[in-house]
């Protein structure tokens, strides 16, 4: 569990706990989404959901269309930009 | 623009490398090309009765080559793979050998929809190695050789079975009359097969005519991004239709204004997706209406889209006064395009 980095410990908790088919064992900041996790394009719905409902953590739909998520950085990079309250884990 | 259609991206990779010769017209008909729909209402782009018999003939019209079917699908596995194997091993230089294969079962190959299994169109060629074969890939604009057991590996998926040939010799410059009446074959102006078919998936999960259980909507939605893509192919024909009068499209702000409208409407889907699962996922059906404002939208959007484009097309047709008898009336077409 990353203690320093709450948002990025969201994102692998919601990983581990709803993604069985992605490869969470090379999870890092630099981890592709796609190419290194696994994670395809309805996986990646599912996880900005469940961050959502479970951690308070909102991603406007319209930075979903125009933003291209390429790394777990990226996508904490949105999280953060998008003002989220402190995130409960 | 990456993956649009695996079939048409491999019959047109040889158009692309001919002179004189447009593969852009025989994009027309992918923008609303077929996909199934199971009794549980389940979305797929792939169905184990697609023979693409319609792309073909229109292959043939267009561009005057038969692509011809290879796969038996009366035989066994093995008997087709022995088949491909005395195909790929005895090709002549001209000669384009497809093979359908699980593209989940070549994990050395990124593909990024991850999807199990994966049935997908290549092309295959021998090499000097008689243990690796040269793969082209044009639909994910990816070429490379790999180990011709791995290859059949993925091609005796039980997912798989499928597999033409053709020949590139003797292709010739699309007839106008031709593409005006392919045009007018594949334009559905009053109605988007695809939106469609979303709303009645959703519905057969949610609302009083729901009969399956509203959990598995996200399976049923699983391969929208597939289908999503093929819209992209509106770009092909609203570039090709304005080039082949002489005019500009790449720069041109309507076209580009368009290429927005297109990309919004192939991202709208990820939208729609994205809705449902929430609905889904927070068991809050208030959130119905928020997927059916969506698939509304698109209809919007879509129409407008092919309204431009049969305009477009009308100001095409006047550059060819000939083409007066090719005007099909579009909307008594009954001939369905296969993907």
């Amino acid at each position: 569990m990353n203690r320093t980095n709450p948002t990025r410990s969201a994102i692998e908790t919601v990983i581990r706990n709803h993604l069985p088919d992605a490869r969470l064992s090379v999870f890092s900041a630099k981890a592709r989404l796609n190419a290194d996790l696994a994670i395809d394009s309805i996986m990646l719905l599912q996880l900005i959901v469940h961050l959502e409902l479970e951690h308070g953590l909102h991603v406007p739909e319209e930075a979903l269309l125009t933003h291209q998520l390429e790394t777990v950085e990226d996508l904490e990079a949105l999280l953060v930009a998008t003002g989220n309250p402190e995130v409960s884990l | 623009m990456i993956k649009v259609h695996c079939f048409v991206s491999c019959v047109c990779e040889i158009i692309k490398r001919t002179p004189g010769v447009d593969h852009r017209p025989f994009y027309f008909g992918v923008w609303d090309a077929d996909f199934s729909v199971s009794e549980e209402q389940v979305l797929s782009y792939h169905s184990p009765h697609t023979r693409h018999d319609q792309f073909r003939e229109w292959y043939r019209l267009l561009y005057g080559v038969t692509i011809e079917p290879w796969y038996d699908h009366q035989q066994s596995k093995e008997a087709n793979i022995d088949r491909l194997i005395e195909l790929v091993e005895t090709r002549p230089a001209d000669r384009q050998v497809m093979v359908m294969l699980d593209l989940y079962r070549l994990p050395e190959r990124e593909n990024k929809f991850h999807q199990n299994p994966f049935p997908h169109y290549v092309m295959l060629e021998a090499t000097d190695d008689p243990e690796q074969w040269f793969m082209s890939d044009p639909d994910f604009r990816w070429e490379g050789v790999l180990p011709k057991s791995r290859i059949l590996d993925s091609v005796r998926s039980p997912a798989a079975a499928g597999g033409f040939c053709f020949d590139g010799l003797d292709i010739r410059h699309t007839p106008a009359e031709t593409v005006a009446a392919y045009f007018a074959q594949c334009m559905k102006p009053d109605t988007n097969p695809f939106t469609n078919a979303l709303r009645q998936i959703l519905h057969a999960h949610i609302g009083p005519d729901a009969r399956q259980p509203l959990a598995n909507l996200p399976q049923a939605f699983r391969e929208i991004p597939v289908m999503a893509i093929r819209k992209y192919a509106y770009e092909h024909a609203f570039a090709w239709l304005l080039e082949d009068q002489g005019r500009t499209a790449e720069g041109d702000p309507w076209f580009e204004a368009l290429c927005e409208d297109i990309d919004r409407l192939v991202k709208t889907y990820t939208q729609i997706q994205y809705r449902a699962l929430k609905l889904v996922m927070s068991g809050n059906p208030a959130l119905l209406a928020g997927v059916e404002e969506l698939l509304d939208e698109q209809d919007q959007r879509e129409f407008a889209i092919k309204d431009s484009l049969q305009g477009l097309f009308q100001e095409w047709q006047q550059q060819h006064p000939d083409l007066t008898g090719a005007t099909a009336d579009t909307r008594t077409s009954d001939l369905e395009v296969l993907p």
